[in-house]
C-alpha cells in the first residue's frame, strides 16, 4: 500500500485563526488535514483576544448576542445563524483549554471592557485570563506600572485615561501609577517580547516583586504591560499575586504582541497534538481545477513548485490586507481560484474620508452559502471541494465592528466541519 | 542588490514577527535580530559608518523568513549586511579554514585514524582554540572517504536515474550515509551516478568566501545542468546541500540555475514523491526515536518526509516534538565567541529530547548530529541509514 505524502483528505490554506480553526474542526482520527500558509499571519501584532461584535456604529457594545440579529442578513452571523455561531465559540474554548490556555468568557456572556495600552477601553469577547482581570468595571483601585527603557508603554498615560473612562462611565475608582526598574542593559530597543523572556525567569520576578511591595498602598489590583512571561506565563501571574497579595493584570503592547505569541504557541502546540500538518514560509501559487472540482493547489517551494493535491479545500487567506484579495483602482480579484466576489466597481465608493467611518472596501470579499461554500451572486456555489472562511469573506467590516476574531472562528468552524464530518 | 529584493524592505511591516522566532535574539541581548540586520540595515547599509559586526552572529537558520506574513526576504538581505562586514573587516584565518571545509575534510580523511586521534585530544584542542579561536569541543569525526563506482551493467533499464550530491558530511564524515542512500536507491531500481562536485558553498558563505562560493556553484552547475539534460533527476541527503542547490544556487544568476534547482530532490522527498518504498518493504524495528527537524529542512517547505517515510517501518515509533534549532548552525559553533549562543540556543532541544525517553535520535543534517550528540549522549540516525538498514529487497518475503 503506498502513502503518497503529498496528498491529503483536507488541505487549509491560510495559517490565520480562521485556517487554522478550521483545520482543527476538519481533522479527524481518519482523516489528514494540512496547513498550508505563507507566514505566521497576524497572531503577533494582535492583542491575542477574541472578539466577536464589539461595535456598533462607533460605540462599544456590552452584550453581542442582544445585537447579532440586527445585523444585515447577509453578514456571515446572519447566515449562519446564532446557534451555530455559539456553537463554534464554545468549541473553541474547549479547544485553548485543551492546551492549557484559558480563554474566558465575561459574566453573563457579555463583552469584556478591558483597557488598552492608551488606557482607553476596548471590548472584547473571549480574553485569557491576564487581561481578563483587566475588565475596568469592577471599579477597583488600580496602580498601572512600566517598566524603564521601555518606552512603548507609558504608565502614567494609562492611568490617566482610565480615570477618565471611570468618570465616563460612572464608574468609582482609582488609578494611580508607577514605574519599575530591570537590572538588564540592552543595546536594542527593547519590546514587550524582551520583557516577557527576562520574566521567564523566576529571579527576575522577584525582584519586581521587591520593587512593587515598596510602591503598593492601597491598591487592590496592578496592571502591567503584557510583559509577564511567555512558556512559564502562568507561574510568574501565581508568583505576583502570591508575592504582592493583589489581583494582576495585563494590558496589550504594540507588536511584538505577546498574549499574541502565547495564543499561537498554544495553537501551534494543538495542531501538533491533534497530528495537523503545517508548512510554513511559501505562498500557494495557484490551482489545478477539473469541471467544478479542485485537484491541487501549487505551492511556490525553494527549488520546483510544490503540488498538494486533496480531497477537500478550504480558502483562508484573508482579505485584501494579507493578499488573499488583491486590487487596483475599480477591480478586485481573488487570485487563487478567480472566486466570484461582491466589490464596487466605482473605486470613488471604496472608502469614507473620515478615519473612523465604515469603511466600504472593507465588506468586499467572497459571498458564501451557510457552509461556507463560495457563491455566485445566484447563490449557486463555484466548486463541489472548496469552502471558504474569515477576512476573505464579504458583508462585514471585522476591523469597524470589532468582529475578526469571531469571524475567522465561526466561519473557520463551520467549513472544517463540512469537511470533517464528510 | 537585486531589484525583487530592493523591492520586498519595503513589504516589511515592522510586526517584529522575525524577532521572535530568531533562535540568537532570544538568547542573545546583544543581538539586534533580523528585522533590523535585513530590511533596516537594507537602508542604512550604503552610509558611510554603518558598520554591524553584529550580523556576524546570525546562523543562518532562516526561520525568520519562513516566519514572515509578508514575504520579506531577510534571508538574503541579512546576507548582504553580513558581506559588507566582512569585507570592510577582512576574514579571519580561522574562518578561511572553517569556510574550506571540504579543503580540510578532504585531506583529514586521506589519513582520518592520525586526525581523529589528534582531534580527540582535549590538550590539542585547547591550544587550537588559543591559537586560532576554534572551540575546544567535540569535533567531528573524519573517515576514508565513500567513493563509488557506477553499475550501469543492470539488465533492464531504469525508469529512475538520479545524480547523488553527496556533500561533504556524507563524503568524509559519515560516508555509512552516501553508502545507505546509494543502496537503497539501487534496490528500488534506481540509476544512481555520483558526479563530480564541489562544497554546495554554505560554509563558504556563511564565512564570507562569498567569491569562492560563486565559482563552486558555477562549476557544480555546470555538471549538473549536463546530467539533468540527459534526464537525471537530482539527489541530495544534507538539508543545506539540497537548500543550497533549491534555493541559493538561482540567486547567483547562472543560466542554469533554475534548470537544476527544478529537479533537486532531498533523499527522503525523492523516495516518497516517487513512491519507491512501500510499508511491506521494512523489517520492523521495535524502537522509539526522537525526530528532529533541521533548520534548512524546514526552510524547504516540504514538511517532514523522513517521518512519513520511517513510519513505514513496522514497530518503529516516531517522536516529533515542537521543532526547536539545535544551535550547531554549521561552522558557528566551531567559534570560540559563539560557542555559548550555540549551546544556549540548543539547550530546550535537548532538554525536549531527554524528556522524551527516546531510545535514539534521527535527523538529515550531519552538523544537528554533531550537536545532539554533544547536548544529550545520545546516539543519532541519518533516517536513511534506518531505512537502508531495514530494508529487504523482495516484497514477497515474509518475515
Amino acid at each position: 500500500m503506498n502513502k503518497i505524502h503529498r496528498k491529503y483528505d483536507v488541505v487549509v490554506i491560510g495559517g490565520g485563526l480562521a485556517g487554522l480553526t478550521a483545520a482543527l474542526s476538519a481533522k479527524t482520527h481518519g482523516n489528514t488535514v494540512l496547513i498550508i500558509t505563507k507566514g505566521f499571519g497576524s497572531y503577533y501584532y494582535g492583542p491575542g483576544v477574541i472578539d466577536l461584535l464589539g461595535s456598533r456604529q462607533g460605540r462599544a457594545i456590552k452584550d453581542p448576542w442582544l445585537w447579532m440579529d440586527k445585523l444585515p442578513l447577509n453578514h456571515p452571523y446572519q447566515i449562519l445563524g446564532e446557534t451555530r455561531v455559539g456553537e463554534a465559540m464554545k468549541y473553541f474554548s474547549r479547544q485553548l483549554e485543551d492546551c492549557g490556555l484559558s480563554f474566558l468568557t465575561y459574566r453573563n456572556g457579555g463583552n469584556f471592557l478591558l483597557p488598552t495600552a492608551l488606557g482607553m477601553v476596548r471590548p472584547t469577547y473571549l480574553a485569557p485570563l491576564s487581561l481578563a482581570q483587566g475588565d475596568i468595571r469592577q471599579g477597583e483601585k488600580i496602580k498601572i506600572f512600566g517598566v524603564e527603557g521601555f518606552s512603548n508603554f507609558s504608565p502614567q498615560l494609562v492611568a490617566t485615561n482610565i480615570l477618565k473612562e471611570y468618570r465616563r462611565l460612572g464608574i468609582k475608582g482609582k488609578a494611580d501609577w508607577g514605574k519599575l526598574k530591570l537590572e538588564k542593559t540592552y543595546s536594542r530597543v527593547i519590546s514587550a517580547y524582551d520583557l516577557a523572556l527576562i520574566l521567564d525567569n523566576p529571579e527576575q520576578v522577584e525582584e519586581i516583586i521587591k520593587q512593587l511591595l515598596s510602591q503598593l498602598d492601597e491598591e487592590e489590583k496592578i496592571g502591567f504591560p503584557a510583559i509577564l512571561g511567555l512558556s512559564n506565563h502562568r507561574q510568574v501571574l501565581a508568583q505576583i499575586e502570591e508575592g504582592t497579595g493583589r489581583k494582576v493584570f495585563e494590558i496589550p503592547t504594540i507588536p511584538p504582541s505577546v498574549p499574541g505569541i502565547r495564543f499561537h504557541h498554544c495553537l501551534s502546540m494543538l495542531l501538533c497534538k491533534k497530528g495537523i500538518e503545517y508548512i510554513t514560509g511559501y505562498p500557494v501559487l495557484d490551482a489545478v481545477i477539473k469541471g467544478d472540482e479542485i485537484k491541487s493547489v501549487r505551492v511556490a517551494t525553494p527549488g520546483k513548485t510544490t503540488s498538494i493535491q486533496g480531497k477537500k479545500f478550504i480558502l483562508a487567506t484573508g482579505g485584501l490586507a494579507s493578499d488573499g484579495l488583491v486590487s487596483g483602482p475599480g477591480w478586485v480579484r481573488e487570485p487563487l481560484f478567480n472566486l466570484p466576489l461582491y466589490y464596487r466597481e466605482n473605486v470613488e465608493t471604496w472608502s469614507r474620508s473620515s478615519f473612523w467611518a465604515d469603511q466600504p472596501y472593507a465588506c468586499f470579499g467572497i459571498r458564501v452559502d451557510e457552509n461556507m461554500y463560495p457563491v455566485d451572486e445566484k447563490g449557486r456555489p463555484i466548486f463541489a471541494n472548496l469552502c471558504a472562511a474569515g477576512s476573505i469573506l464579504a458583508n462585514f467590516d471585522g476591523i469597524g465592528e470589532k468582529s475578526t476574531g469571531g469571524v475567522d472562528i465561526a466561519t473557520g468552524f463551520t467549513a472544517g466541519r463540512e469537511w470533517g464530518e464528510g | 542588490m537585486r531589484e525583487q529584493q530592493k523591492d520586498t524592505i519595503d513589504l516589511c511591516l515592522k510586526c517584529s514577527t522575525c524577532n521572535t522566532v530568531c533562535p540568537v535574539y532570544a538568547v542573545n541581548p546583544l543581538y539586534p535580530g533580523p528585522k533590523f540586520l535585513g530590511p533596516e540595515m537594507a537602508r542604512l547599509r550604503d552610509l558611510r559608518g554603518a558598520e554591524v559586526e553584529m550580523a556576524d552572529y546570525c546562523i543562518g537558520c532562516r526561520q525568520c523568513q519562513l516566519a514572515c506574513p509578508n514575504g520579506v526576504e531577510i534571508v538574503s538581505l541579512i546576507e548582504e549586511t553580513k558581506v559588507k562586514g566582512r569585507r570592510d573587516k577582512g576574514i579571519p584565518f580561522r574562518d578561511r579554514i572553517l569556510g574550506h571545509n571540504q579543503i580540510v575534510s578532504r585531506l583529514a580523511s586521506c589519513i582520518p585514524g592520525l586526525v581523529n586521534l589528534t582531534l580527540s585530544s582535549s590538550s590539542i584542542r585547547g591550544l587550537v582554540e588559543k591559537i586560532y579561536g576554534i572551540k575546544n569541543r567535540p569535533f567531528p569525526t573524519y573517515q576514508k572517504a565513500f567513493s563509488y563506482k557506477p553499475d550501469f551493467s543492470q539488465s533492464k533499464k531504469s525508469k529512475l536515474k538520479v545524480a547523488y550530491f553527496t556533500g561533504c558530511y556524507s563524503r568524509y564524515n559519515s560516508p555509512a550515509i552516501a553508502q545507505s542512500v546509494v543502496n537503497i536507491l539501487k534496490k528500488c531500481g534506481v540509476e544512481v551516478v555520483v558526479p563530480p562536485q564541489k562544497c554546495c558553498g554554505v560554509p563558504l558563505v556563511s564565512n564570507g568566501l562569498t567569491d569562492e562560493a560563486k565559482k563552486n556553484a558555477e562549476f557544480n552547475l555546470k555538471v549538473l545542468s549536463k546530467l539533468v539534460d540527459q534526464g537525471y533527476l537530482i539527489v541530495a541527503s544534507c538539508p543545506s546541500c539540497t537548500l543550497s542547490l533549491k534555493q541559493d544556487y538561482k540567486l547567483y544568476g547562472f543560466s542554469h540555475g533554475n534548470k537544476v534547482a527544478s529537479q533537486v530532490n532531498d533523499i527522503c522527498e525523492f523516495l516518497l514523491d516517487y513512491q519507491l518504498v512501500d510499508e511491506g518493504q521494512f523489517l520492523p524495528l521495535k524502537r522509539r526515536y526522537y525526530y528532529h527537524q533541521p533548520c534548512h529542512t524546514k526552510a524547504q517547505g516540504m514538511g517532514t518526509p523522513a517521518v512519513k517515510l520511517l513510519e513505514l517501518i513496522p514497530e518503529l515509533i516516531m517522536i516529533q516534538g515542537e521543532q526547536k534549532c539545535c544551535g550547531q548552525a554549521g561552522t558557528y559553533g566551531f567559534k570560540k565567541e559563539k560557542f555559548k549562543i550555540s549551546a544556549a540556543i540548543g539547550e530546550k532541544l535537548f532538554q525536549d529530547v531527554t524528556g522524551s525517553n527516546a531510545d535514539g535520535i534521527v535527523t538529515d543534517c550531519g552538523m544537528c548530529s554533531l550537536q545532539l550528540t554533544g547536548g544529550t549522549g545520545q546516539k543519532v540516525f541519518h533516517p536513511i541509514e534506518l531505512l537502508a538498514g531495514s530494508y529487504r529487497s523482495s516484497k514477497n518475503q515474509d518475515v
